[in-house]
């Protein structure tokens, strides 16, 4: 699983972080179970902050996507309530497809990314 | 023999510039897609203007290198203080002159890469290797940290046992008792070492482990290294007075060269290795932080919460300038070397300001630069001897045939000694406190032996 940051860009670092890890474990760079840094060692890595990968963590972690305790540190979740994840998705998309319609993208195309993006998910 | 040891110390200079030039040299190689500090993209290392910047580079560093060995050559029939004197200028000015050829290698390299608009939109400063991040070197066994401890701490015993009988060496003591602390110091640092962050060189995470255990290794093997340097340093230090001097000086060029060759050794196992994977993995991960790197060489990135943070080519670490401690202590590690040839000129002085000595009554003047007073009292014993006696130096200069400071000498003990050696006979005077000097023996001593 590789990182990178863009501390030039208008996305906040912590949420870079965040889409990241998500994007890392679609693409199965992390798998289930699997340990992630410690909050110490990435923000020395990265040379960030260490509530910045802390505010990330939590983030990922009342989404679902991780969990943690204090001794074993942070690790990914299994993925069990794909209910939660359908509404959420279906929330996420519903305003994407609302403005792709409005831009007047047809569904194909519409479809066509969503397809390309699954396959393909980093 | 006089002029084996000049030789010697000659030498010293030539093993450290030698492998300077091959370290600079290697600059022009790409390693993690950067040549002389400058993050080009793979598909253009070999364009011709980088290529001609390379050739440039060498050439200048090599007429560089070429004249700093011709101005050291006459460090090898001078007395001591001026050898030395030459010595640390020549390496100030080779040091200088090697960046100044790098810097300009650099700006005309950075000015290309803007023309040619390499400075790609999608790359980025910060990455991580979560694989890389998690390996985790084994650790050195500790017995190679003990057992230097155990030989630094050698000439402690006899120095305990003089203490014990009442002869008060303590200054010696603490001399030696810091070399042995040093060593548990840098056991932590070492483990530290172990942690320091991963190295990338592109987005194949395989490649990343294997150069992050190549670096640690690497790291963990030079700290070794210099425990063990520390600890047989401090034992020479402490033989100096039981074999030749001769010797002494062969077995610190010898230490000097392992070391040098040792370090680096590892600094070109490692850029080896970021060379060959640089190869391997092309252009996976646009990473280029040059906005960050001033010249190509030093850090500063306000967004980097980092202090101490790892050089991009090879095994060094540096400072980030944005962090004030890390401004201030390049600072004083810059002045440090600029006042390096200060050095060689107090040794000079020191070698050729002649010893005036003065008695007014009890009181005896010793002056040398500075000058010291001994209050004799007025029961002091004196005696005059024709041989210099042998000893260690405690704390004070040995340069050429002068001896000044604390001494321990053998039949005598320790004592303060201001002569030349190579001026006998010598007056050895015992205070009434107990103070012991040991002079050279003028006219001025005359009256006290009545």
């Amino acid at each position: 699983m590789l990182l990178s940051l863009d501390f030039s860009g208008d996305v906040p670092i912590y949420q870079q972080l965040r889409n990241q890890i998500v994007l890392g474990i679609a693409a199965g760079d992390l798998r289930p179970g699997e340990k992630l840094p410690t909050i110490r060692a990435l923000s020395s890595e990265l040379g960030i902050n260490m509530m910045t990968v802390s505010k990330a963590y939590q983030i990922l972690k009342q989404e679902g996507y991780i969990a943690s305790d204090r001794r074993s540190g942070a690790w990914v979740a299994p993925r069990t309530d794909e209910g939660a994840a359908l509404r959420k998705l279906e929330d996420a998309l519903r305003l994407i497809v609302a403005e792709a319609r409005v831009s007047g993208i047809g569904l194909d195309t519409v479809e066509e990314i969503i397809r390309n993006l699954y396959s393909r998910p980093s | 023999m006089d002029f084996l040891m000049t030789a010697m110390m000659g030498l010293i200079l030539y093993a450290i510039m030698i492998p300077l030039y091959f370290f600079s040299a290697n600059y022009r190689l790409p390693k993690k897609n950067i040549i002389l500090g400058v993050t080009v993209p793979y598909a253009h290392h070999q364009d011709a203007e980088v290529e001609a910047i390379s050739k440039i580079y060498l050439r200048r560093l090599r007429l560089v290198t070429l004249g700093c060995l011709v101005l050291g050559a006459p460090a090898f029939f001078v007395p001591m203080s001026v050898q030395i004197l030459i010595m640390l200028t020549v390496l100030l000015l080779y040091i200088a002159g090697g960046f100044l050829v790098f810097v300009r290698a650099n700006r005309a390299l950075m000015t290309i890469k803007r023309q040619s608009g390499w400075q790609g939109t999608h790359t980025v400063p910060a990455v991580a290797d979560f694989r890389a991040m998690e390996e985790k070197s084994r650790p050195l066994p500790r017995l190679l940290f003990i057992l230097p401890c155990l030989v630094a701490a050698v000439p402690l015993v006899p120095l305990v046992q003089q203490v014990i009988q009442g002869r008060v060496v303590w200054d010696e003591v603490l001399a030696y008792a810091l070399t042995v602390i040093w060593i548990p110091l840098i056991l932590v640092l070492s483990e530290a070492i172990r942690r320091q962050n991963a190295e990338i060189v592109g987005a194949v995470s395989d490649l990343n482990v294997i150069l992050t255990r190549i670096r640690r290794r690497e790291y963990l093997r030079c700290m070794a290294l210099t425990v063990w340097l520390l600890a047989l340093t401090g034992l020479a230090i402490w033989f100096q007075t039981r074999v030749s001097e001769f010797f002494f000086l062969a077995l610190m060029l010898i230490l000097t060269v392992v070391v040098v060759v040792y370090a680096f050794k590892a600094e070109f196992a490692v850029r080896r290795a970021q060379e060959k994977y640089t190869k391997l993995v092309g252009d996976t991960l646009a990473v280029d932080d040059d906005e960050y790197w001033l010249w190509g060489y030093f850090y500063h990135n306000k967004n980097d919460k980092r202090l101490i943070i790892k050089e991009r080519v090879g095994i060094d670490m540096g400072l980030n300038l944005a962090k004030p401690l890390g401004l201030i202590c390049m600072l004083l590690a810059g002045l440090a070397l600029i006042a390096m040839p200060l050095i060689g000129v107090w040794m000079v002085a020191e070698e050729f300001t002649p010893i005036e000595y003065s008695v007014e009554g009890n009181v005896v003047t010793a002056a040398h630069l500075t000058a010291r007073e001994f209050d004799l009292g007025e029961h002091f014993e004196i005696d005059v001897i024709d041989v210099f006696p042998s000893g260690t130096r405690t704390m004070g200069t040995a340069i050429g045939t002068l001896r000044k400071g604390n001494f321990n000498f053998e039949g005598i003990g320790p004592a303060y000694a201001l002569l030349h050696t190579d001026r006998p006979p010598f007056v050895v005077i015992t205070a009434e406190d107990g103070q012991v000097l040991v002079f050279n023996f003028v006219a001025v001593f005359e009256p006290l032996l009545r």
